[in-house]
């Protein structure tokens, strides 16, 4: 299991990297292109905040993986030593259900948006595409956590806030 | 009213229970959508969609990675060896450094949380080393890296301007000498603070040798600022070009940035912004519900039937911004209080310019105090401080920073003196 998650957690790091190393390249090309061809790329504005969204969202569950999310720790002070680790797993719970909700309430929004049929008038993109990158994430943290909250062993150590 | 009593339960329990902060903001947004009267709760699920969908959120990927970039490489290392080099005569020598060097690094970056991490995360251990207290040296960055949103290029700066409808070069204009006073109140700070430090000695050759070997570095911000002023790029494609400056630097003249640090720094970016990316969202779907429910266009009309006054407005309006400061995030206050607050300044014969920079000079402060300051997180975060004492560290300079925000606030020439004619 925890190779697993290693694997999916290298794979995510992959494609937000490459997202974001594209968006800095087709933002540069734009300015490049335009200043010293005089052609405009209008397109590469809306393809780049596609793949921010992409690396953004993918960067919400790397920091899952490695337990950066900012939380407040006034808890870990204050609790009894002794409920500690079943408040870390009431935690990583609520995390889980959180983000299971959220996954199937983002499942009917893409539904909609793919009935409604709507498409990015710049890139041409149908929005359900971009917009599915939502419950995607969502699913994928709910596992992890999910996993977190019944396999202690799995947990990264928590980087959040004091 | 239950909704409320619900809203502050939930709050408490989350913080307890140490859930993340985007859950804890997730689920405010979820219950408010819901007092909306909305059963539909995929809406919710628009609304980030929709705060995502933001051109101008590009911007922060983009200077997150080129600091990343300065701060693996060798452009921070030598804009801090240059800044060490020109202080280190004076009392607190290294201290006054680390301002200068975020001075110089906000003139590149554009943002507060990533000056704080490329400057502090070098001068903090060097601080430390040299005999500062760890909680003045945490106080010290935390509130020096507020300086990315006051020294230009700055994104709040031009939110504001699209808001206002004032120009944007005359808000980065305007921003120069509040920074640099800001700075300055910083560096009088450290000095004060270190002024029994042993100093160092004026060195001409070691000053002349860190300005040929940070000469490059200088120029990053030139060109930032330059290709944004002659109206070359847009600040979303000067964020683009500062990366590309950045590498261009990096690996074609400094040669000390290896390829896999410049995948490292991708991957961090992304990290960052994965920690930041969904606390944003959700709070832009709860800014929504605010100003759905006109709760601040509410306050600002309390506020406009006691007050008659210039000067009463100013004071209302700092407190009003300080306030916001300690619960919103900087895009979000300025979004919901730049429209409504701007015609009444104008009213009251301010310059929107003048008041532009109140206002982020306000929300800066914002940045250091509970229970919203991000540079209190980062700093926690970042140099591995309780937050606790991070807040207790950042007490005196941000109350100095209050001091700035005086002069800037009732002597606005400061901020209109190089706009002649505005």
């Amino acid at each position: 299991m925890k190779k697993l998650l290693g694997y999916l957690s290298e794979l995510e790091r992959w494609v937000a990297g490459i997202s974001i190393a594209a968006m800095a390249a087709l933002l540069f090309s734009d300015v490049f292109s335009r200043e010293v061809f005089h052609i405009s790329l209008p397109w590469a504005q809306k393809l780049s905040l596609h793949l921010m969204i992409l690396a953004g969202c993918l960067g919400v569950s790397l920091a899952s993986s490695s337990g950066g999310h900012l939380r407040p720790e006034i808890g870990d002070h204050v609790l009894p030593k002794l409920i500690q680790p079943a408040m870390t797993a009431f935690r990583e719970f609520c995390v889980a259900c959180f983000c299971g909700f959220y996954f199937y309430i983002g499942l009917l929004y893409v539904q909609q948006s793919k009935d409604f049929g709507d498409v990015n008038v710049i890139t041409g993109v149908p929005l359900w595409i971009v917009q599915a990158i939502f419950p995607t994430v969502f699913f994928l943290i709910a596992v992890k956590h999910a996993i977190y909250a019944t396999m202690p062993s799995m947990r990264p150590v928590s980087r959040g806030v004091h | 009213m239950s909704l409320a009593y619900a809203l502050i339960l939930f709050l408490i329990l989350g913080v307890i229970a140490g859930l993340p902060l985007f859950v804890i903001l997730g689920v405010v947004a979820t219950l408010c959508y819901s007092l909306q009267g909305n059963a539909d709760l995929s809406g919710v699920i628009e609304d980030i969609y929709f705060a995502a969908d933001k051109e101008i959120l590009l911007a922060i990927p983009l200077f997150i990675l080129a600091g990343n970039l300065m701060t693996h490489g060798a452009i921070a290392r030598r804009l801090i060896r240059i800044a060490s080099s020109i202080t280190a005569p004076l009392p607190a020598g290294l201290g006054v450094a680390a301002v200068l060097s975020c001075t110089l690094f906000a003139a590149i970056s554009g943002s507060s949380p990533v000056t704080l991490i490329a400057i502090g995360t070098m001068m903090y251990p060097a601080l430390v080393d040299a005999g500062y207290s760890r909680g003045f040296s945490v106080g010290l960055l935390a509130s020096a890296g507020t300086l990315g949103i006051i020294i230009p290029p700055s994104i709040p700066m031009i939110v504001y301007s699209i808001m206002a409808s004032v120009p944007v070069t005359d808000m980065f204009i305007a921003g120069v000498l509040p920074g640099l006073l800001l700075a300055a109140i910083l560096m009088v700070y450290a000095m004060y603070h270190g002024r029994k430090m042993p100093r160092g000695r004026w060195d001409t050759a070691e000053f002349v040798a860190a300005f040929k070997s940070g000469f490059l570095s200088l120029l990053v911000p030139v060109i930032i600022l330059g290709g944004i002023y002659s109206g070359f790029f847009t600040a979303t494609e000067a964020a683009a070009i500062a990366v590309a400056v950045a590498l261009t630097i990096e690996l074609g003249f400094y040669r000390e940035l290896k390829l896999p640090l410049v995948w490292k720094s991708m991957t961090d970016t992304t990290e960052m912004l994965g920690m930041i990316f969904f606390i944003l969202l959700f709070a832009v779907s709860f800014n929504k519900f605010l100003i759905l429910e006109q709760i601040p266009q509410n306050f600002v009309q309390d506020l406009s039937g006691i007050i008659s006054t210039k000067m009463e407005f100013l004071i209302g309006v700092n407190i009003l911004l300080l306030i916001a400061g300690c619960f919103m995030d900087v895009m979000s206050a300025i979004l919901v209080f730049a429209p409504l607050l701007t015609p009444m300044a104008i009213h009251y014969g301010i310059n929107p310019i003048h008041f532009g920079i109140i206002m982020i000079v306000n929300l800066e402060i914002g940045y250091l105090t509970p229970p919203v300051g991000i540079n209190l997180f980062v700093a926690s975060a970042a140099f591995r401080q309780p937050l606790g004492d991070v807040i207790r560290a950042a007490i005196v300079p941000a109350l100095m920073l209050l001091g700035g925000l005086m002069v800037v606030t009732f002597w606005p020439t400061l901020c209109m003196v190089l706009l002649p004619g505005k």
